[in-house]
Order: structure tokens, then sequence, then C-alpha cells
């Protein structure tokens, strides 16, 4: 045991010495170790969720970038405010009514009341940009009749822009305005994309306009995110004056109406809400801007990097165990067995690479690891048919009749005299094969076919060719660093295993 | 083992392979839980339209009756009846559809891979000729770039380049896709129309080849290097010959067999490459073809079985036409199998 440990100490050092004068080889490893680095701290480098939409505005400039140049340098970075309500007619409230406030959210208790009532919020915000293309408003609120059937309440806000244009957001009553262009998403602060559900104009549609009625309504935060559709010109037309006019002070109104129903005693009634958030995404964000969905190219990128390093660390792994397996037990037990073997290894070369792969995740699944499987046991054949040919060769060697006389049983001489000597070509074949790997999962992501779910430099190569806006508006930040970073770590491995090759084969070495 | 038993000998090894890889294209298609007949399902149809459809595409069959009729489907090769099957998406039969298709992806990839050796060659052959100096190290380093970028990228970074151009400067320079407008098809007429296809595949082909010639050139600079590095050589080299007759006559001679076999070997490529590129510049060939029929709404399986067909049966014939070209032009194994 000793010896073989000490053989295979020399080996590596004798190996690592070769290695260490190839500079190329050295470049490959720098790369790649600060790839690794990446992927074990992309955490730490990349706070912001990859998936996590509206970070900032759709194709937002990357910050640096909007410094460098003169003409971007004023574009409004992503504001956000948390706006306190006052009550506005608090000493003219009944006496059956009572309002708290404990830390930041207000509590309306309505006892025993015998009319109705109503209490008006009020906030104030001073705004001094232009008209922004999203903005977000955010609040919190609950509902708890006392007893189910005995109150009615609804909840209804109002913004009054600073030379006095109402508008009514949501409630009970008929939005002021009424464009159709907008597109309304409504949905739980914590609810990840792909949940979301969107929803027209018709306000009668709005989901949580039905709890209103006397039900009781959990703390739920409440979101409303208004995205303009696509014309600037409507929009400027439309939303400038309605909602976003000339800057100055802005003043949100919340009404809150809590009446009995008719005839019923014991009416009582809690509603509580939360602070008044307003976010308004900017058109400058973090280190690489936004994409389409105006989710951090940064993060993305990032993440990327952990797929991109895993899906050709485990493929390469596999499928050249596979092949060792394979090319070994096929040349060295021969007869029926290395028959079988290789003509299912020629049915395979038959099959090309990308197609089989396509077919295979296309009728039996998406998700990278089986995305990883896939591309492992496709690629095995090349590496068996070589491995077998050494092992052929090795088989006749003296050593090997030496091991055989000694009473070493078949599968002692495969691992323990075959394998180690063919270790060296397989590792070589082993690295060249990861870049392939990488590829061929980025090439499958950017056709559409890769795992939805998971952050892939192909997938937002896919994003921004389908979407295409990407492209007519050069949005160099979205596209172009995801295929710097893969050309880079594929080059890194072409390169050491270039340096490999010229190291453990000596035909090669000669030729220099 | 004479020649033309060996031939024989590889030839029916050939057609059990194809027979194999019938098979596992059966298998694999069998296996997969997907349905054919949805797309073609209506809301409103009955029960009764649907066993008519699943009747019609053989679906309550046995395995072994289903596993007949691809093989028939398969190895009618889109010539005699069944013309590789049905196509549910089209509503007739796979061949009709595929021909024209095949023949733009082949000429796509037939002339990025002739422009590839038009240029990849000569080019290995000049770096060979200055082993060592700059001009092949500049030569190595470009081919082991090509090696490691994705072609895609390249080709997206070109479109996305142009489209750039085009709408802020306004300025044309080739057609970004492939697609010519139907009213402009309409209007030309043999030699012209010929003449707008190549040049709206000026692109697509102009980057195949940019990507790809690296690869050639690596390895005919190295197949020639080995050869320069041979005794008969430095015996060419004693007796005086100038370094150009050496390197053509000489040592590039002795690498022409394995060259060829190369070129043979790439041929299954012209078909089997353009999936992304076609996909690029949205080019109506073989490959977004075989992507559409995969789509989870279509699931057309028989043209998505009869392109891998095609795929794996160009491989076998072309393997087949390599051994056969090494056996003729290779002199060492045509004595070797004489005697």
């Amino acid at each position: 045991m000793s010896v073989t440990r000490k053989v295979w100490e020399r080996r590596v050092r004798n190996f690592w010495q070769d290695f260490s004068h190839n500079r190329i080889g050295l470049l490959g490893v720098a790369i790649i170790a600060a790839y690794i680095v990446v992927a074990c701290i992309t955490p730490v480098l990349a706070p912001v969720d990859p998936e996590k939409r509206m970070v900032a505005e759709q194709y937002a400039y990357p910050e640096w970038y909007a410094n460098l140049v003169p003409a971007l340098s004023n574009l409004p970075r992503t504001m956000n405010a948390t706006l306190s309500w006052t009550i506005e007619n608090e000493t003219a409230l009944p006496d059956f009514v009572t309002a708290n406030q404990v830390g930041d959210k207000w509590t309306i208790n309505y006892n025993n009341g015998t009319e109705p009532v109503q209490i008006v919020f009020t906030a104030k915000w001073n705004y001094t940009r232009l008209s922004p293309k999203t903005f977000n408003f955010l609040f919190s609120y609950a509902a708890n009749p006392g007893k189910p059937g005995t109150t009615w309440w609804s909840l209804e806000l109002r913004e009054i822009t600073p030379v006095g244009n109402k508008t009514g957001s949501w409630g009970n009553n008929i939005p002021l305005w009424d464009s159709f262009w907008w597109l309304y998403q409504i949905y739980n602060k914590d609810v990840r994309y792909g949940q979301i559900s969107t929803y027209s104009i018709a306000y009668k549609n709005w989901p949580f306009l039905k709890n209103t009625q006397n039900t009781s309504v959990a703390f739920c935060p409440m979101q409303l995110f208004y995205r303009l559709g696509y014309d600037p010109v409507e929009y400027n037309r439309q939303m400038l004056p309605d909602m976003f006019g000339p800057p100055g002070e802005f003043t949100f109104k919340m009404y809150l109406n809590i009446k009995p129903v008719a005839g019923m005693t014991n009416t009582t009634c809690t509603v509580s809400l939360s602070k008044f958030k307003i976010s308004i995404p900017g058109l400058v964000y973090g280190i690489l801007g936004t994409q389409v969905y105006g989710c951090d190219c940064w993060s993305r990128l990032i993440y990327g990097v952990r797929v991109s390093l895993a899906v050709g660390l485990a493929a390469a792994v596999i499928s050249t165990s596979l092949g060792i397996l394979i090319g070994v037990v096929a040349g060295f037990m021969g007869g029926a067995l290395d028959e079988i073997l290789m003509r299912l290894v020629d049915v395979l070369l038959c099959l090309p690479a990308l197609p089989i792969l396509l077919v295979m995740v296309a009728l039996f699944g998406r998700s990278v690891w089986y995305i990883v499987l896939i591309i492992a046991v496709f690629g095995w054949q090349g590496l068996a048919r070589m491995i077998r040919a050494q092992t052929l060769s090795i088989r006749e060697m003296s050593f090997i009749e030496c091991a055989q006389a000694s009473g070493g049983s078949k599968s002692y001489i495969m691992t323990k005299h075959v394998m180690p000597n063919i270790m060296p070509i397989a590792l070589a074949d082993m690295v060249l094969s990861i870049p392939g790997a990488i590829i061929l999962e980025a090439a499958l992501s950017f056709i559409g076919f890769g795992d939805p779910t998971t952050p892939t430099w192909g997938r937002e190569f896919n994003l921004a060719f389908s979407v295409g806006s990407g492209f007519s508006n050069f949005i160099w930040w979205w596209v172009v660093p995801p295929g710097i970073a893969i050309t880079l770590l594929c080059l890194a491995f072409v390169f050491v295993s270039h340096a490999i090759d010229e190291i453990v084969n000596p035909r090669l070495r000669r030729r220099r | 083992m004479t020649l033309r038993t060996y031939i024989l000998k590889r030839i029916v090894i050939s057609l059990f392979i194809l027979w194999l890889v019938a098979t596992l294209n059966f298998t694999i298609f069998a296996l997969s839980t997907g349905d054919p007949v949805k797309y073609l399902l209506k809301p409103e149809m009955h029960k009764e339209q649907r066993d008519l459809l699943e009747k019609a595409y053989g679906l309550n069959e046995p395995w072994w009756s289903q596993y007949l009729k691809s093989l028939r489907n398969q190895f009618s090769f889109g010539i005699i009846p069944p013309y590789f099957g049905w196509s549910s998406q089209t509503g007739t039969w796979v061949a009709d559809g595929l021909w024209w298709r095949l023949a733009i992806t082949v000429l796509l990839l037939g002339s990025a891979l002739i422009g590839r050796i038009i240029l990849g060659i000569p080019t290995g052959i000049f770096a060979a000729s200055k082993r060592g100096s700059k001009t092949d190290v500049a030569v190595v380093t470009s081919a082991l770039f090509t090696h490691g970028v994705p072609a895609f990228f390249t080709q997206l970074l070109t479109v996305f380049a142009f489209t750039y151009l085009l709408t802020h400067y306004d300025i044309y320079v080739v057609p970004l896709t492939a697609t010519i407008d139907a009213n402009v098809r309409q209007g030309l007429s043999g030699l012209q129309l010929y003449a707008q296809i190549a040049w709206h595949m000026t692109l697509p082909i102009v980057t195949l080849v940019l990507v790809g010639f690296g690869a050639w050139a690596l390895y005919t600079r190295n197949m020639l290097i080995d050869a320069l590095t041979q005794d008969y050589v430095v015996t060419a080299r004693a007796k005086g010959l100038s370094e150009r007759t050496i390197l053509y006559k000489h040592a590039f001679k002795s690498i022409l067999p394995p060259v060829t076999t190369m070129i043979t070997l790439a041929i299954p490529g012209v078909v089997t490459g353009a999936i992304i590129t076609e996909q690029i510049f949205k080019i109506e060939g073989i490959g977004t073809w075989y992507i559409t029929a995969l789509q989870e709404n279509i699931a057309d399986y028989a043209v998505a079985q009869a392109v891998l067909f095609i795929y794996a049966a160009l491989v076998i014939v072309c393997n087949l036409i390599a051994d056969f070209i090494y056996g003729v032009l290779d002199p060492r194994i045509r004595v070797g199998m004489r005697r």
C-alpha cells in the first residue's frame, strides 16, 4: 500500500513539475481557480436574488457606466419612501370608534356602533422627479369583524397630485381614470415570479376586493405594482397629468368605511393598517444593470458560474468514469462482452449529441441534473473506444502476465494494474470534455430546452434573443458578460487540457 | 482478407448498427410520456374521435406491432411508402416536408464546410511551414480560441452588432435573417431567386466559417508537423530538395489520407450542426423543423424520428465511405488487407 502511494506521490510530483513550466496551462488553472472561488462565495458576491423581478427599472444602466457617460449621469436611482398615516378626522370620530397607533401600524376599533363612520388617513410625500415608468405602492392591512355578518367595511386609496388631480387607485369606487394599456399586477409581496397572477384593467376582478365584505382577513401585505405597457407617448400624455404630474407634494388618502349591518346587534370590527411604502425603480442600478424583467444582471451572471461549473464537472466526471469502466472491461475481458459493448459504442457514436439531447430532454424532463446525466450518458463512447485500445496493448505487457501468474483475479488486475496506467489519458480527456459539456448545456438552454428554474447563461441568451429588444436597444450589459464568462471558462479548460496533453502525450512534446 | 470482403463485412455491420439505431429510436419515443394525439385533439371532440385518432396513429396496438410499423417508417428512407410516416403537424407525409428543408440546411452548412476547408487547410500548411514563428503561435492560439468560444455566442454577437448598426445608425450591411420576404420572393425568378437566397445566407455562412476554420487549421498543422519530423523528410532535405517540394510533394501527400477521412467524417455535421445556427438566423431548415416537432404541444414524433434516423444513417454511410477511402488511399492498409 505504502509503495503504491509513493509511486503515486512521485507521479503527481513529476506531473506538477512539468505542468508548472507550462505557462498556458497555469493561466488556465488560475482562471478555473478564480471561477471556483466565485462559485463558493456566490451569495456574498451577489446578494440580490437572481430571480427577483423589478429590482430596478427594465434595462437599467450599470452604475459605473452611467457615471462614465455624461448624458446618463443624471438618471434617477431606485427610490424608496415610507410614509406614516395621520388620521385627518381624529377629533370628529364618534365615541364608539377608537384609533391607536402602535409601532408602525394603526388599529381602529369599532365597538357596538350604530351608524356608519368614515376614517380618513392622510400621508404626504414630496416627489421631485418626473413621472416614472413603474411604481410600487405597498401596505398591509387586516380586518377582523367581531362577529361575522354584523359589520361591513372597505378600504379605498386615493392620490392627490400637487395640482389637484385626484386618482382613486383601488377601492370600491370606480377608478377615476380608466386607461386600458396599463398592466396591473397585484400579488403578495413574497410570491415569486411564476405564481404572479396578472389581472386586466377590470377592477372588479381584483381579488382582494372580495375580502372586504364582512369576513376576517389576516394581516396581509398588499402590493400595487403598476407597470406601463408599451407606448411612451400615450404614457406621457395620460400618466403624467393623472398620477405624477408636476413634481411637488403628493397626498395619499386612505378612506376606511365601517358601517353596521341593519338590524344587527353586537357590531364590532377591528381594522389595522400599516405604513405606506413607495418604491420607484431607478434607471441606473448595480454593477451590470438589469435586463428585460428588471432582474439584476450581475446576480444572474454570478449564479450562472455555479451552474456551469457544476454541469461541466459533473458531466465530465460521470462520462469519464463510464468510459474508463466500459473501456477497461471491454478491452480486458474480450470475447462476447467486448463485442456487445463495442456495438453499443458504435450505435451511440452514430447519434449526434445535440439532437439526441434535445429528444431526451423534450421527452423525459428538464431539470439541470437530468441534463447533466444525459450529457454524461451520451458522452463516453469516444473515450471508451480509446481506453479499450490502450487496455488491449497493456494486457499484452509482461507485468500483467506476472500478476496473472501470481494468482491475481481479473477484477484485481483491472483496478490495480490496468486502470492506473490509463489514468493520465483519461484525465486529459476528462478536462477536454468539460467545455463541451458546458457549451452543450448552454446551447440547450439557448434553444429553450434548458431548466426553466435555474439561472444559467444559456437562459439569458435565450431570453435576450427571444425578447429581441435586448438586441435592438443594444443592452450590451445583458448579453455580452455571460458570453465572455462562458468563453473564458471554456478557454481555461481547453488550455489546461492542452497542457496535460503535452505532458502525458510524448509524441506531442517531441513536436515542440 | 481482400478489400472486397472487408468492405462487405463493413456494410453488413453498418446495416446491423442502423437497425440498432432504429430500434433505439423507437424505444426512446415509446418510453416517453408525451402524447402525439394531444395536439390534434380539440376540447369539443368526442371520445370516439379520440379513439379514431389513436387507431390512426396505431397507439392502441401491442408494442411489437408498433415496433414493426416504426421500422417500416424508418427504413422507407422517405422514397417509398410510408415515406417516414405521417406528420401530425402538417397532415402530410413526413418526406413531403423533409426534402426542401434538407436542401436548405445542406446549402447552408455545405457551403460553410467548404469554406472552412478552403480557408483552414492552407492556413494549417502555412503555419506548419513557419513552425515556431509568431504566425504559427497566432494560428494555434486562434484555433484554441475557436475551440473554446461557443459558436452560438459568436453568431449572437454578430447579429447584435449588425442590429445595432441598423437601428441606431441606419447602416444596412447584410440581411440579419435568412428568410426572404414573400413579396420579394414572388417578384423574382430563377437565377435572381438563387442570388437572393445566397445573399441572405451570407451572414450565417461567414460566421460558421470563421468559427470553425481554426480547428481545421490546427489539425492540418499538427499532422504536417508530425510528418515533417519523419526520417524521409530528413532524407529529402539531405538530397537538397527545396522546402516547397518537401512540404507539398512529401509531407502534405503523406497526410492526405487522414485529411480526406476527416473531411468525410465532417459531412454528417453538415446536417446535424445546423440546429442553433438555424435558430439564430431564423432559417427554415431541418434543425428548426426538428425543434418544432419536439415542442411539448406539438409532439410530432414521426418527424423527430425521421430526422434522427437520417442523422444516424448519414453518420454510418460517411463512416463507411471514410473506411473505403482510407483503404484506397493508404497503400499500407491496401497491402495489409491483401496479405
